[in-house]
């Protein structure tokens, strides 16, 4: 039997950093992490008792982060990240919003692999049945992913004044 | 460089098991290195996160039951020096207690005295006897 208090201390900040990156709003973190583990503990979800609590938590995490999409495809589009206009700030802000962009820049599917990975800390195996593709797919999207943002942070580095 | 070279990177950073031969013939490259770099710098672009949720999210899942709410569990290192406080108050009056109960003075130090006294007459309330000597009266 698993504790979902128990569960919610040990994975809560993961999944909710997982969704400030995955989201295509970060304000959105707080509602979806929220919505992870109160599925958890009213039971919604059954934990099946083979492999890590980790990979069962953020694969509800991915399954909360479509539900999410697929309410706002139906909803009139936001204005997309990469063209909203350029905030004045540190750079330390200018350095997240590039990384925000680079990630927005991606697939959808590839973005979840390499977040799965980077910080949900899961393997090519866990990835594959949270997203349901084979293990050598979510090794190749992520692959992709982290080509694509080397060269896009790369980039952007390289343009800054 | 070709794709499958610079996947063997990635697979090394994802904790999967590669060709050592493979891998450094990779790094033998400038470029393989530099990717390398690249992929180590793009993770840590990404993990660097410390964003924690707010107030509002805690008191929302204390609600739910998912957390102690504030006071609760989360209090009890505050309530276990009053518990060990109140014990050990409870333990010091018992001692007091005890001590104050237990018969003082000087009695304890003489000898009781007597009450009566038992005079032991040769041939009238004692004789002696051939085993060592006793008392018969």
């Amino acid at each position: 039997m698993v504790d979902s208090r128990e569960l919610f201390e040990r994975h809560h900040v993961a999944v909710f950093r997982f969704f400030r990156r995955a989201a295509s709003d970060p304000g959105e973190a707080e509602d979806l992490t929220q919505d992870v583990f109160l599925r958890v503990h009213r039971g919604t979800e059954r934990f099946r008792a083979r492999g890590r609590d980790a990979a069962w938590i953020f694969r509800i995490a991915r399954n909360v982060l479509l539900n999410r999409r697929r309410d706002r495809a139906r909803r009139p589009a936001p204005i997309p990240i990469a063209s909203a206009p350029e905030p004045e700030g540190t750079p330390r802000d200018g350095a997240r919003l590039d990384l925000a962009r680079a990630l927005a820049a991606l697939s959808e599917t590839d973005r979840d692999a390499f977040l799965l990975r980077e910080i949900g800390g899961l393997g090519y195996d866990e990835i594959a049945r949270a997203i349901g593709i084979t293990p050598d797919a979510a090794r190749n999207r992520i692959h992709r992913a982290r080509l694509a943002l080397r060269d896009s942070l790369g980039a952007r580095k390289r343009s800054r004044p | 460089m070709n794709g499958p070279d610079l996947e063997i990177l990635s697979a090394l950073l994802d904790g999967e098991s590669v060709d050592p031969e493979v891998l450094r013939d990779v790094l033998e490259t400038p470029e393989g290195r530099a990717a390398l770099v690249d992929f180590a710098r793009v993770r840590r672009d990404v993990r660097a996160d410390d964003a924690l949720p707010g107030g509002a999210f805690y008191e929302a899942m204390s609600r739910a039951g998912l957390r102690a709410p504030a006071g609760g569990p989360r209090g009890l290192p505050i309530r276990r020096p009053a518990i060990a406080a109140t014990l050990a108050l409870g333990v010091g009056l018992g001692a007091v207690a005890g001590f104050l109960a237990r018969p003082h003075g000087p009695a304890e130090d003489v000898p009781p005295v007597a009450s009566r006294t038992i005079v032991f007459e040769p041939g009238v309330n004692w004789t002696a006897q051939d085993d060592g000597g006793g008392l018969e009266p």
